[in-house]
């Protein structure tokens, strides 16, 4: 069992963290918003569980740390609304976002958990079994969150195109 | 049109990667830093991320000795901070801030389960509570609202709302970020351009005083006020820009309370009263709100005006603790209550909801309520909590992340788990 209070990194650890690095910041880069590093938030991810027992403790480190990226963003993603909502009020500016291509943009546009079972079954090709078990959720609603991110997506593409046509 | 996965790729490619080692170095140095810390008697010492049934139990009986040996720190905070240094232009609040704090409530744990609601809803749902109804909606329109024991449905708005107000038998009105709508024969309409033109986007929320029946709306940075016949702004202009007015919300006798923060400032946030003689917001008192956890207002059925705050004696700043308090709109009496969830698993919610006397809130799949003496906690599976709102006749509704779009009524078995 994991100590209480983590101080420091173990060998097997850091081992692990260099082993899952490429394949958590591509999806954390795919999922997270334009203003939140991608870096940044694996680091919040691993250190929320680092801080209370080691990666070794858990039986698919990968999926439990896509499933704790996936979370923080849900919450981030309510926070951000409330400051949206605050900054509106302040007559202020928000602080620009980086500028990427429309098709780019058109995903940020996405909830992150839009972004994540897009990701996962586009680009990492994971079955709906074990995207359900990264989000927390059964085959049926990852199922059901892809068909309305694609459908979604759809909708923003459309409208861009008649905007354009208009 | 290119390929998804083409675009996927492409937004990949174009986030930095710094790189593990600077990775690893940084979680070194935080969980070093961590380490100086846990020798302070709050919720760091879980021993293990997925073992709450096994912590629980001693970790709240750690928490409410804790609470029981910092109960003078959160009050020392509570009061700090500067009260005239950005006060409002306004006369001197009449209540007094006279603080009174309970000590740690005693926790039982009880068996539950969940039951859907008998109601079709989508993506992005949200509660409000107003007056003795529950208000639903989702990301598409659909509303519903709930009292004595119904749920009823409402006619689809065009856009999803940020808020909805009013009550089952009388007038409903609605805020969509665009839109304040009304219902009235059965549909929803919005209110003449002549008049309503002035409201500002983003509309960021409305409430209707059930006694006057005049509705309230914020608009841009001001306060709006629709007395049926003319709307106008009640707030002076530039009155909540010093903070930023972000909820308001309408008591029994017709007083508006409002919360405002600053996101430049957020050790800023105030609780604040709108006075109609001066068209100001009166300043009452420092709320302490963090960037993480705002400070959140809420008025009860019976009336009560509850606060939400972040815990001061959390080290470092932990948003799965707060601290509520009750304010005596009557005598100016300020109770606080020192609550603790206990920690998260990974990351925690912040949406607490108070009932009445009662106080409810969840942390993953967990929900807890605090009624000023007993904190109940609950376990009812299904999945990760996401929403919740609480009926005016006490019933708990949940909604669930990822794993469906309804729902859920909180059905408690009363027996306690030992």
């Amino acid at each position: 069992m994991a100590s209480a209070t983590r101080s420091d990194l173990c060998d097997a650890d850091e081992a692990l963290i260099r082993e899952l690095y490429p394949s958590l910041h591509r999806f954390a880069a795919a999922v997270c918003p334009s203003e939140v590093e991608p870096d940044d938030l694996l680091q919040e991810a691993l250190y929320q569980v680092l801080r209370r027992g080691g990666l070794g403790d858990i039986p698919y480190p990968g999926a439990y740390l896509r499933r704790t990226v996936s979370n923080l963003l849900a919450k981030h993603w309510r926070s951000a609304s409330r400051r949206r909502r605050a900054w509106s009020r302040t007559g202020a500016t928000e602080p620009t976002q980086p500028e990427y291509p429309s098709d780019v943009a058109d995903l940020l546009q996405l909830q992150p958990r839009a972004r994540a079972v897009l990701y996962m079954r586009a680009i990492e090709g994971r079955p709906f079994t074990e995207i359900a078990e990264v989000l927390g959720c059964t085959e049926v609603a990852a199922r059901g969150l892809e068909a309305r991110a694609r459908r979604k997506l759809r909708s923003v593409l459309e409208e861009e195109a008649h905007d354009a046509t208009a | 049109m290119r390929r998804l996965d083409e675009a996927l790729s492409d937004l990949v490619a174009k986030r930095r990667a710094a790189g593990p080692d600077h990775l690893i170095d940084a979680l070194r140095r935080r969980l070093a830093g961590e380490a100086e810390v846990v020798a302070l008697p709050v919720r760091h010492d879980m021993d293990t991320i997925r073992t709450r049934s096994r912590w629980r139990g001693p970790l709240i009986a750690t928490a409410a000795l804790a609470a029981a040996l910092l109960i003078a720190l959160p009050l020392l905070w509570l009061e700090g901070g500067d009260e005239t240094s950005r006060a409002d232009q306004a006369p001197a609040p009449t209540t007094t801030t006279a603080p009174t704090t309970t000590v740690a409530p005693t926790t039982t744990v009880l068996s539950s389960h969940l039951e859907p609601a008998p109601l079709q809803l989508g993506d992005e749902i949200g509660f409000s509570q107003s007056g003795d109804t529950l208000w639903v909606w989702d990301g598409d329109g659909r509303v519903a609202g709930y009292r004595d024991g119904v749920w009823q449905a409402l006619p689809q708005l065009a856009d999803g709302p940020v808020d909805v107000a009013g009550t089952m038998d009388g007038p409903v009105w609605a805020v969509t970020r665009w839109n304040l709508w009304h219902l009235e024969d059965g549909d929803w309409r919005t209110l003449p351009e002549e008049v309503a033109g002035d409201l500002e986007p983003e509309l960021g929320g409305v409430e209707v005083d059930r006694a006057t029946g005049i509705v309230w709306v914020l608009s841009g940075a001001d306060l709006y006020r629709w007395d049926g016949v003319e709307m106008s702004q009640a707030s002076q202009a530039g009155s909540s820009r010093e903070g930023i007015l972000d909820q308001i919300v309408v008591a029994g006798d017709g007083t508006i309370w409002g919360a405002r923060g600053n996101p430049y400032f957020p050790w800023e946030d105030r609780l604040a009263r709108f006075d109609e003689g001066t068209s100001a917001w009166v300043s009452v008192r420092p709320l302490g709100g963090t960037k993480d956890l705002p400070a959140s207002i809420t008025i009860t059925p019976g009336g009560n005006l509850w606060v939400r705050l972040p815990d001061p004696a959390a080290l470092p700043p932990d948003p799965t603790g707060f601290v509520g308090a009750y304010l005596d709109t009557a005598t100016g009496e300020w109770t606080t209550y020192r609550l603790s969830l206990g920690g998260g698993d990974v990351v925690a919610d912040d949406e607490v909801i108070w009932a009445d006397d009662e106080v409810v809130w969840w942390q993953q799949s967990d929900l807890f309520r605090f009624d000023g003496e007993t904190m109940a906690v609950f376990s009812p599976g299904g999945g990760m909590l996401d929403n919740l709102g609480v009926g005016s006749d006490g019933t708990v509704w949940v909604t669930i992340r990822y794993e469906s779009n309804g729902v859920y009524r909180l059905v408690i078995d009363e027996e306690p788990i030992e």
